[in-house]
């Protein structure tokens, strides 16, 4: 069994790689065909004539055909250099490395908000069918889907933070005050524990519940109808009918024999929604100042900044891959009928 | 039961938020220590090299404050209302600063420097007349600085003597009025010379990679730490001797991308210097009085309205004029700009003194404008495109609409065009835009200057795409006109052009606005638009 969950992973991470080729393929042809020179948006000098463009253009390895540099990025690639960001100075990867765990960070927290929230409403709505509570599940989940993370962010932010004064700082990860310690693993929160420092490890979560929260309203849709809606099938089976006939207890029923039955479709959301608040979190990033991929992302785009996107596409891609590899294996641990596909 | 755990969920969410309650006491205190500056602003810096390629606006931020040039600008107080205790970089009076002293020769064809004794970069080592040579040989060669050098008639290294240790000469072929202002630009910035020269390579004589990344200066701050896209620290360089330094605090600079979460932590008082509001912002927290905003103009920043002279229909006088008549550049300036700025708008008919900018005589007149219209051949109109910059939507679309409202009302189909950021600047250097919205600043106060970067030539600063020989004649006429009585009539020629030709259309000289805690002091406004730290003070 060990060895051939292990085969699986092995044989999922070999598939994989043909398709990170095509996503690095179409990413790289994509944005050199998007309309704007970088040559040109760099040439800020006060002086930029066609001269300067043209030198700009030869330093940055512009000039060469697309299939030279196509061929000098994998090279480099393969030696782990993704590039240099022309927006931040700095080298991709450092880049990256700073503001990944940032990301993964809110994500998880957003993530651990949304399924604490979600799942056990799901359940009790769909176990008391049409009751209040059913009807008032019905009613935020319909408020989550419609309302703009964004919108319910500035909310939070002005309530809480402008007018009760009780959240912190709407800005970045650390208080206003302080220079942020040095980072060691980049997790605020690991690294505040490493050190011990506790009083900076409870400001940094606290710095983590608006935006969290924000986010997680999103999810919390997607998550508490699929939860209800599988839930409810898992309920009218007959096993369902089978084990209470025998006289199991009710809780027994629910979480031995209904659940792990209903959750098949709930962990596929998961993955959705957590590859989506890792991926595509730019509002709320913007929002709270949170130095996120998203953002960063974005930013490059519009500064036409090749490398930066390229390897924000190619690690999103491969979180994804990892993702489902990661819910594929889950689901084949909760429900046996789930084969791993090879 | 399973209300029981829904229950338990609840209070562990309820308990998170408490938390968050909880912690706040220190951050309170935290704030009212005097031995951090916090500033906060909107976009990150991309590089730590004065003349690094690509450098963008908040990166001068970092390198005008931790290196020094061989003269600077001094400051002058400001005068306004609102602005006291202010000052303003006086263009008129350079000052040394690496330099003790400079000496201009009698035939102003060589200026010799005396650099300070005792003066060292950040790690200690004495700053020599070696490291100068370096530093003014490299801002020749490197792609974004040797234009701007040769503004000031500085384009070869054998035009930068180093007499002895402590003293260097700059010659140039003629007596130059740009040369000094130059050398205190951004780009001409005194590096370490012996630090930079372990890192240059075979392609990389200059070290531009390593300096993109690291700094090798002797400015009156040292980069204590930097987080890329998040926030940099400055701390003052205890051992700084070049000029008068009263700051003692350390500045925390954060970069904050939305403007709501600036203008909270600027209304809370939590910030000491917040930038990149927009104007309703600004007007809004001044109604509210609590806060201090500081709004000062660039006397040589201006937004246009520009209309490409090299394309029909805009390569017709009467056309362009029409146009000027046409703007509702009072409705623009109240409603868009929220009167943060001074006018280019509605000034007197004649050409009374070469001052420039200065406001054209155009106001509007929808009447005028249609005459104007049906004279120049196009009784019914056309159709054309606005272009503005996505990067810029908060005046630049209000703007766009009210034009499209305007210009409609005389026949002239206006669609409105949003362009990325990232595509503006190539569309602009290819002069493909037919209307579109500019802003820009001269660096350098002469008029001719002026013209000759923004009415003539073939870059993307000529917004006009403006072609006049006689333009072209008189501003090269003026360079080296020595006269001053000559040279203010040939100004005054050209103010004349602008005026009537309208090549581009000024709207205003829009002021930056900063709003500052109550605690400071000695806020100065530079000609780059960029923090000037050195004179600022807490308490």
């Amino acid at each position: 069994m060990r060895t051939s969950l292990l085969k699986v992973i092995l044989l999922r991470l070999w598939s994989a790689i043909p398709v990170l080729f095509g996503v690095l393929v179409v990413t790289f042809v994509l944005i050199r065909a998007l309309p704007g020179d970088p040559a040109i948006h760099y040439a800020t000098s006060p002086n930029a004539g066609p001269e300067e463009i043209e030198q700009i253009r030869r330093q940055f390895g512009l000039d060469r055909s697309v299939i030279e540099q196509f061929v000098i990025y994998l090279r480099e690639l393969f030696r782990g250099n993704f590039g240099n960001s022309m927006v931040t100075g700095q080298t991709v990867l450092s880049d990256f490395a700073t503001r990944l765990p940032a990301t993964i960070e809110l994500a998880m927290m957003a993530f651990f908000f949304a399924i604490v929230l979600s799942l056990p409403a799901g359940i009790m709505a769909a176990i008391w069918r049409n009751s209040w509570f059913d009807q008032l599940c019905r009613v935020v989940s319909s408020v989550a889907a419609a309302m703009p993370v964004f919108f319910f962010g500035l909310l939070l932010v002005y309530v809480f933070y402008f007018k009760l004064g009780v959240a912190s700082e709407p800005i970045g990860r650390w208080p206003s005050m302080i220079i942020p310690p040095a980072p060691i693993t980049g997790f605020a929160t690991i690294d505040t524990l490493m050190t011990g420092d506790w009083e900076l490890f409870r400001m940094a979560v606290a710095k983590m519940i608006m935006p969290a929260a924000s986010m997680a309203i999103f999810a919390i849709a997607p998550l508490l109808r699929m939860m209800r809606g599988s839930m409810i099938d898992a309920l009218d089976s007959d096993y369902v009918l089978a084990a209470r006939a025998f006289g199991l207890s009710r809780i027994r029923v629910i979480l031995r024999y209904a659940l792990p039955n209903a959750m098949l479709p709930v962990l596929a959301t998961m993955g959705m929604v957590l590859s989506t608040m890792l991926g595509a979190n730019i509002m709320i990033e913007k929002l709270f100042s949170w130095p996120g991929i998203g953002a960063y992302a974005v930013n490059s785009l519009i500064a036409v900044d090749y490398a930066p996107v390229q390897a924000f596409v190619l690690i999103v891609a491969s979180l994804f891959v990892a993702m489902t590899l990661v819910i594929d294996i889950l689901s084949a641990a909760v429900d046996p009928r789930y084969k791993l596909k090879r | 039961m399973r209300r029981r755990e829904f229950l338990g969920s609840g209070i562990a969410f309820g308990g998170a938020a408490a938390l968050g309650i909880a912690f706040q006491p220190r951050l309170a205190l935290a704030q009212s220590q005097t031995g951090v500056i916090r500033v906060l602003a909107e976009g990150p810096p991309n590089t730590f090299d004065p003349a690094g390629t690509g450098y963008n606006i908040p990166s001068v931020n970092i390198t005008w404050n931790v290196y020094d040039r061989l003269v600077t600008f001094g400051q002058k107080p400001l005068t306004g209302p609102d602005q006291q205790g202010a000052f303003i970089y006086d263009y008129d009076n350079i000052v040394p600063q690496a330099a003790e002293s400079y000496k201009v020769a009698p035939d102003g064809k060589s200026i010799t420097f005396n650099l300070r004794k005792g003066a060292t970069f950040h790690d200690g080592t004495p700053v020599t007349a070696a490291d100068v040579k370096w530093s003014l040989d490299r801002a020749i060669n490197v792609t974004t600085a040797k234009n701007q050098m040769g503004t000031g008639s500085m384009k070869d290294a054998k035009q930068f003597i180093v007499v002895d240790d402590m003293t260097i000469r700059v010659e140039t072929d003629l007596a130059d009025r740009f040369t000094v202002p130059n050398l205190a630009l951004l780009f001409p910035a005194i590096f370490n010379s012996k630090v930079c020269m372990q890192h240059t390579t075979a392609s990389d004589p200059w070290a531009q990679e390593w300096l993109k990344t690291n700094v090798a200066g002797g400015g009156p701050f040292k980069l204590a730490s930097y987080q890329a896209g998040q926030q940099f620290v400055l701390e003052p360089f205890a051992n700084w001797k070049n000029g008068p330094s009263k700051s003692t605090a350390k500045i925390l600079y954060q970069i904050v991308p939305q403007a709501a979460s600036r203008r909270i932590a600027a209304e809370r008082g939590e910030a000491d210097l917040v930038r990149d509001l927009p104007g309703r912002d600004i007007a809004a927290m001044i109604a509210e009085g609590k806060v201090k905003v500081l709004g000062i103009a660039n006397p040589s920043t201006v937004t246009y309205i520009a209309m490409n002279n090299g394309i029909a229909p805009f390569d017709n006088l009467k056309v362009r004029q029409a146009v000027a008549y046409s703007v509702p550049y009072q409705a623009m300036f109240d409603a868009v700009l929220y009167k943060r700025g001074n006018p280019m708008f509605g000034g007197p008919a004649k050409v009374t003194s070469p001052e420039w900018p200065s406001p054209l005589p155009y106001t509007q007149d929808l009447t005028k404008a249609k005459a104007l219209l049906t004279e120049a051949g196009f009784p019914s109109g056309f159709e054309t495109t606005f272009s503005i910059d996505a990067d810029d939507v908060t005046v630049s679309e209000p703007v766009a609409i009210l034009m499209q409202e305007a210009l409609g009302k005389i026949g002239i189909k206006v669609t409105i065009n949003k362009i990325p950021a990232g595509q503006m600047g190539t569309l602009l250097t290819e002069k493909k835009l037919p209307l579109f919205i500019a802003n820009a600043g001269a660096w350098l106060r002469s008029p001719d200057y002026f013209f000759r970067i923004f009415y003539q030539g073939d870059t993307r600063w000529n917004f006009g795409s403006y072609a006049n020989p006689e333009m072209v004649k008189i501003v090269a006429d003026a360079r080296w006109e020595t006269d001053p009585a000559k040279y203010n009539a040939l100004v005054m020629r050209m103010i004349e052009l602008a005026r009537t030709e309208v090549p581009v259309i000024p709207l205003w000289s829009a002021f930056q606005d900063t709003v500052v805690s109550k605690g400071m002091h000695g806020y100065t406004y530079m000609f780059h638009r960029s923090l000037e730290l050195r004179h600022l003070t807490k308490s």
